[in-house]
């Protein structure tokens, strides 16, 4: 019992000296590995999209990035974790739109994320795709919405309150139509069920359907983005289609806790721009469905409460609320 | 290590291995019940949140009742010795690791990240000493070389994002 | 049929290239290595090593993730018979019996049986992938979520089968089991349940922490509080390979549980899953002396470990025709696809014929590796069981926490299982079963989404389980197999209680 004392003792000192007194100097940064925290297990699109940001990222910080997943509680525990950690420029987050923007209006959240993060700059836009299946035999989403209107369709999302359900959700809206939702865990069973005709249409990331776009199973109708996807160039947007007001897609940017010093604030946000212009990861996150972003800083934090207001809305209008 | 401590012998079972599984049964249904009490039953167009839960848990209670009614009579059979001393030192091993790995704060009083180097000897460590052959210094020396074999496996072989001595190394 | 061979021609000259033999090796390698080490599954390896097979070309990137993922399911089956860890839900049904078997001395028998059903399995599932990849895969598409859910009614009814003790004991586990799967936010409103307001239990109790909790600190503290039994594997090691009667005895249950596996394996969400315990229960019904399963019966190890290999060989056929990932580690390797700028889907075939048929001859190369890296193992694993006990559990104990934590670096979630195992402990005090309850736990999940996604379409009309065909078809096999399991049972413990009297 002694000796787990005495080591514990030990080691406590030395953890204690290793933290006290040391302020990040920018010129110094990183001098240690960054942890970049993801709130998903391993193996989704977020993970996807930050392990091969964080690779990048290595060569324009000139030192390792670990990706950490901290999954749990519907990606409000990364979110957490990041909030409450130092301010060091050593934990940072790959936040989204789910967490940062639509949890806040239906969960009780221990850390409001507009107040405890500090947006660095936004990595990734995504726009999703709505999609029909061999149940709903349509063309266009003018045809989707009319069907809509004669009889209740049926659509499948990747989750509750994920991107997938609230695009949808703003898309009844918009059009004044009501529709049934069946919620999957993940998009891979939800369009398994939309290609196999067991439910009518859904709105899906990108990389989640392409190849059965490509092939003619599924039937594209409209991406749900400001502009067109460069590989799928025939689909229209869903303003073009009838519904100008309407856009939605999933984001992904880099945030670190409260409070980064300026100056490692600025060496993160110039990495970051320095990856984002590199057509290698262009490249790969087209793959991914995604478009490189611009916004930095204020800008990325402007988008954010924009966002935030938006679906706030939406979910409060179809009533999604967790207690 | 006064770990020679003989089991008394099995006392005379009272209600015996079956009634018990049966109460045991009985009482687990009545917890979930109790636990999924405030979830509702159905919503409209659809099933509730509350349904299978409860629905698994009168199941369950009507199974612990039939189990009951089915060894009454039997001659209790002893369920034999529960030495849950001989375990202790394996939970504490395994409660020590998952305190010192990643840290854990207890709000007043908080254990920092002392990571793998210093959470696995832990495990390993207080998890030997159960077994009532321990021996001293050979637990000690496979303590040392198993944690270093972890971290090397965990850590470096295979890259898994665990910390492994934060407050000596970085990381 | 001439197509086929020239397809699988082309394919085995792209495998067979040194490079990519390389690949599938390191692949096998490395699976093999996280599926025996607990808590550490593909899905994090592979995702872990996403980025690093960047540098690689498509084809050889894929064949090496493809093996780690059957190396890993190999792997496991590795941990469950030598010290009764399932890490993941297949390998439950193979701990049943292979751990028994590992316990009286014939470890080697069960991972030799197992390492060459796997391979026999694998071999029979390449061919199935080559010549009826493209129909088999309108047979995962019928299923939506009523036959989904009527599917999983009829697995929990052989995880009845499975038991070999009480009936109502193996019921009332398999309904635990269910029950437990129903703790977290529930998926369509997100509202919490039972979760007592517990962080840890907001997403629901995770398989790897039941099964490492229940089976493998159970086990440890069972053999703690029995100190004689547990050296029980030092005495007689037995012969380390299957000799050929074994194989001839064994040969029938390999083949029936391939063919099983085989056809599960193609469904979506993870049917695969079924395969192992279907094969069992088929075992179980067709033996001479079924009293004996649970006792360390070869065929028990044999069957299931087949059916577990062969659904994971088919279960690429969703991803590779369609693109659709019927699993986790499906859905990584779409991501590894996308990544290398191949979109994943029906056009795969013919865009990159070297790649579709050169990953399908890798599988068949990767489950000779895993014969050939395997076997010569055997020798070693079986000596690990002599080490002392003292040290051995303690070295478990730490693998277990370790992997534990690496889910999803939570330390919440080894707490959890170390409770978990002094559960596992009065189960085993009370007689029972934890298998029915691990099958429960892993179906229910399945059983009440589906339940739920079928009711919503249905604008909750139960009839919709009885007027969908197949659905219809597999609630009829469910209400059999229930009636051919409890008869017996039923009319045995009458006459029990008549023999006592």
């Amino acid at each position: 019992m002694l000796k787990f004392n005495r080591r514990a003792a030990l080691a406590l000192g030395v953890a204690l000296l290793s933290t006290a007194g040391l302020p990040a100097l920018a010129q110094d940064y990183p001098s240690k590995p960054v942890t970049l925290v993801v709130s998903y297990a391993a193996g989704g699109g977020t993970d996807a999209i930050a392990r091969v940001f964080a690779a990048r990222l290595e060569k324009a910080l000139n030192g390792r990035v670990i990706v950490e997943n901290r999954p749990g509680a519907a990606a409000n525990i990364g979110t957490e974790v990041v909030a409450s950690a130092d301010p060091d420029g050593y934990t940072l987050l790959v936040g989204n739109q789910g967490p940062m923007a639509v949890n806040p209006h239906i969960f009780n959240l221990k850390h409001d994320p507009a107040e405890a993060l500090d947006p660095i700059a936004m990595i990734a836009d995504a726009s999703l795709v709505v999609v029909v299946g061999p149940r709903l035999p349509v063309t266009s989403l003018a045809e989707l919405l009319e069907k809509a209107k004669a009889g209740e369709l049926v659509y499948g999302s990747a989750g509750n309150a994920s991107a997938s359900h609230v695009a949808t959700l703003l898309l009844g809206q918009t059009a004044g139509i009501d529709l049934k939702h069946v919620p999957y865990k993940g998009a891979g069973p939800a369009v398994n069920d939309l290609v196999g005709g067991h439910i009518d249409f859904m709105v899906t990331t990108i990389p989640s359907v392409i190849g059965l776009v490509g092939d003619g199973t599924l039937t594209a109708l409209a991406v749900t983005g400001a502009e067109r996807f460069a590989e799928l160039p025939d689909v229209p947007t869903v303003a073009e289609s009838g519904l100008p007001t309407y856009t939605a897609s999933a984001w992904y940017g880099l945030l670190g806790p409260k409070g980064l010093p300026q100056d490692v604030r600025d060496k993160l946000a110039s990495a970051t721009a320095e990856t984002l212009a590199d057509p290698e990861f262009i490249a790969k996150l087209k793959n991914d469905g995604g478009v490189p972003s611009a916004l930095s800083g204020q800008a990325f934090a402007d988008f954010m409460a924009a966002e935030r207001a938006r679906w706030g809305e939406v979910v409060k209008a179809a009533n999604i609320k967790v207690e | 290590m006064s770990h020679e401590v003989t089991n008394p012998p099995p006392p005379r079972p009272l209600i015996g291995r079956e009634r018990l599984a049966g109460l045991c049964l009985v009482v687990f249904g009545l917890f979930a019940l109790y636990a999924s009490a405030d979830l509702p039953f159905f919503t409209e167009g659809g099933v509730g949140s509350g349904l299978l839960p409860r629905a698994l848990s009168v199941l369950i209670i009507l199974l612990g009742i039939v189990q009951l009614a089915i060894c009454w009579r039997e001659p209790p059979e002893s369920t034999g010795n529960w030495p849950i001393r001989d375990m202790v030192p394996v939970l504490v091993g395994i409660f020590l690791f998952a305190l010192t790995i990643r840290g854990f704060d207890f709000g007043s009083f908080k254990i920092p990240v002392l990571g793998m180097a210093v959470a696995t000897p832990l495990a390993i460590f207080c998890s030997g000493m159960a077994a009532k052959d321990a021996r001293l210094v050979e637990l000690l020396i496979f303590t040392v070389v198993l944690s270093a074999l972890c971290i090397a496996l965990f850590r470096f072989a295979l890259g898994l994002s665990l910390p492994v001595a934060p407050w000596l190394i970085g990381y | 049929m001439m197509d086929m061979l020239y397809n699988l021609g082309l394919g085995f000259a792209v495998a067979l290239t040194l490079k990519n033999v390389f690949f599938c090796f390191v692949g096998c390698l490395i699976g093999t290595l996280v599926g025996v080490l607990p808590g550490v599954g593909p899905v994090a390896t592979i995702s872990i090593l996403l980025p690093v097979t960047l540098a690689l070309d498509p084809t050889g990137a894929l064949i090496m993730l493809a093996g780690i993922y059957y190396g890993a399911q190999y792997g496991g089956s590795t941990t469950a018979i030598l010290v009764n860890i399932p890490g993941e839900a297949t390998a439950v049904v193979t701990a049943i019996d292979g751990h028994e078997m590992a316990k009286r001395g014939q470890a080697g028998l069960a991972l030799g049986l197992a390492a060459i059903g796997s391979f026999i399995a694998g071999t029979f599932a390449t061919i199935v992938i080559a010549a009826l990849g493209v129909p088999m895969t309108k047979l995962g598409l019928l299923f939506g979520p009523a036959e989904y859910f009527s599917l999983m009614v009829m697995g929990l009814v052989f995880a009845v089968v499975l038991a070999h003790g009480s009936l109502t004991k193996a019921v009332a586990m398999i309904l635990a089991g269910v029950l437990l799967s129903c703790v977290g936010a529930d998926m369509e409103t997100g509202r919490e349940r039972m979760t007592f307001g517990l962080h840890m239990l907001t997403d629901g109790i995770e398989f790897v922490v039941l099964a490492m909790g229940v089976f493998g600190f159970g086990e440890i503290f069972k053999n703690l509080a029995d100190p004689e039994k547990r050296d029980l594997v030092k005495g007689s090691i037995g012969r380390l390979w299957p000799s050929l009667r074994d194989l001839r005895e064994n040969m029938g249950a390999i083949l029936r549980g391939t063919g099983i596996g085989a056809v599960l394996g193609v469904l979506p969400g993870n049917g695969a899953i079924l395969g192992p315990f279907a094969s069992y229960a088929m075992e179980k019904r067709l033996s001479k002396r079924p009293q004996d399963f649970g006792t360390g019966v070869s065929q028990a190890v044999a069957g299931p470990e087949s059916a577990n290999n062969a659904g994971a060989q088919t279960s690429f056929i969703p991803l590779m025709t369609l693109g659709l990932p019927p699993n986790a580690v499906m859905a990584l390797m779409v991501g590894a696809m996308m990544i290398q700028g191949i979109v994943p889907g029906p056009q795969v075939i013919e865009r990159n014929p070297e790649l579709f048929w050169g990953l399908i001859a890798s599988m068949w190369i990767g489950n000779l590796m895993l014969v050939i890296i395997n076997l010569p193992l055997i020798g070693l694993w079986v000596k690990l069981l002599q080490v002392p006990y003292r040290l051995l559990f303690p070295a478990i104990v730490a693998f277990c926490c370790i992997g534990l934590f690496s889910i999803s670096n939570e330390p919440t979630q080894v707490m959890m299982a170390g409770a978990m195992g002094l559960v596992g402990f009065a189960l085993w005090k009370l007689q029972f079963e934890a298998a029915p309850l691990a099958l429960g736990f892993v179906l229910g999940r399945l059983l009440e989404e589906k339940l739920r996604q079928a009711l919503i379409i249905s604008d909750g009309s139960m009839t919709t389980f009885i007027t969908s065909p197949l659905s219809a078809f597999l609630l009829a096999i469910g209400a059999f197999a229930l009636l051919v399991a409890v008869l017996p049972s039923i009319r045995k413990s009458r006459d029990e209680v008549f023999k006592d009297a």
